[in-house]
């Protein structure tokens, strides 16, 4: 009896939250398109000395590139030599 | 009544191409394994004459050419070599197995990008000054041609700002995802850690850099009016990133002895200049070291050169 009223509360709890998940990750995503912009603003032709020492973050950020172009409406990736699909 | 020989631990020898900065720098090193200090001298110049002048085969790791005193030659390219390669095993397991010839691909590319060497070659010096100086007395750096160096020396407050911003930026999305959507679950971000570390080791030589009882710059110059120009830039722009600057070298100036038509008019020539320099210059110590006889191809001459060095009068 008294699982199962856990149950009801966690289950109201989700029912709660539902609608905001959607709503905050769509707001970490633009996070994300910001901090990635900022880590591709060398492509966008300003120059940016800490690229070359933020390498690493580049498998991360192809992948992300993916998802945003996708999201952006594009099918296929908007920057030659960025193969990504 | 100032003493350059007395060297900071860490100093960096700058000036325009072909003034002698091998030179005065081969020199300080040797003047101060000579009084039994131990010292690492290292060229970060493409040129690489120190293995010439030292008539030995140097690489990228410490070699003793005398007692106390050891020399390593840098190779921009290589260091851009072993940085990507660095780069590559720390992304290894991160990337899918679709991705990998893709994201080798452009960091293979960004070898080649513009910059790249000097990125590297800064890397490089950050872990020797980070790693080696425990061991010496003296790390003296025989830096490429002004602008070059410039940069470099201002790399880490340009990253600083960067970094900071995005290293920022990325703990708090991870913190959100943590909190948001994996139910309090930390995310494993190894990368961030790697930037991390990284980030700390250019904060960690900035402050050596900035600490004026450790560093310290020269300036290598001659009598003349472009490398004048250049030493009086790159004081200026030291100056403005409060890096301290320790003095200058005014190097081969024609002795008062010299004979003949030729040789007078140019060290009348001359006077001029070094009055220039006297006033560009004013409130830096300034050694002046001679013309000599003979080029300075061996260690002979670089002993006389020392003991010059260690004669010379350093007018402040």
């Amino acid at each position: 009896m008294n699982f199962d009223l856990k149950k009801m509360i966690e289950m109201y709890d989700q029912v709660l939250r539902q609608g905001h998940r959607t709503e905050i990750a769509r707001e970490l995503r633009d996070e994300d398109d910001l901090f990635f912009i900022l880590c591709y603003s060398e492509m966008l032709g300003i120059p940016n000395p800490a690229f070359y020492y933020t390498l690493e973050l580049y498998p991360h950020i192809l992948e992300r590139f993916h998802e945003w172009h996708l999201r952006m409406g594009m099918d296929k990736s908007p920057i030659n030599g960025f193969r990504c699909c | 009544m100032h003493d350059l020989t007395r060297l900071k631990p860490v100093l960096f020898v700058g000036g325009k191409g072909g003034v002698g900065k091998s030179t005065t720098a081969s020199a300080l090193a040797l003047s101060a394994s000579r009084r039994g200090q131990r010292t690492l001298l290292i060229s970060t110049d493409p040129a690489h004459n120190l293995g010439d002048l030292f008539h030995t085969r140097l690489s990228d790791e410490p070699v003793e050419v005398r007692s106390n005193l050891s020399v390593m030659e840098l190779d921009p390219e290589k260091e851009s070599e072993r940085y990507i390669a660095q780069v590559k095993a720390n992304i290894q397991g991160h990337v899918k197995a679709t991705m990998i010839d893709e994201v080798h691909r452009q960091m293979d590319m960004a070898k080649s990008s513009p910059g790249a060497d000097e990125a590297a070659m800064f890397d490089r010096i950050v872990s020797i000054l980070l790693e080696e100086r425990p061991k010496f007395d003296h790390v003296i750096f025989d830096t490429a041609p002004t602008g070059h160096t410039l940069r470099l020396m201002s790399l880490p407050e340009m990253m600083g700002v960067w970094m900071d911003g995005m290293l920022e930026r990325r703990r708090k999305t991870n913190e959100d995802y943590t909190q948001l959507l994996n139910d309090g679950e930390p995310v494993d971000d190894p990368i961030f850690d790697t930037l991390q570390a990284r980030r700390e080791k250019f904060v960690k030589v900035r402050e050596i850099l900035l600490d004026k009882t450790v560093t310290g710059f020269l300036f290598v110059m001659n009598p003349e009016r472009l490398p004048i120009e250049e030493a009086r830039r790159g004081v200026a722009t030291l100056r403005r990133h409060d890096i301290p600057v320790e003095g200058v070298v005014v190097n081969k100036v024609i002795p008062s002895d010299v004979d003949g038509q030729f040789f007078v008019k140019r060290k009348a020539q001359q006077e001029q200049y070094l009055a220039q320099i006297d006033e560009a210059f004013a409130g830096l110590p300034q050694l002046r070291l001679p013309l000599l006889e003979e080029d300075i191809s061996t260690t002979d001459h670089l002993d006389r050169m020392a003991e010059v060095l260690d004669q010379a009068v350093v007018m402040d």
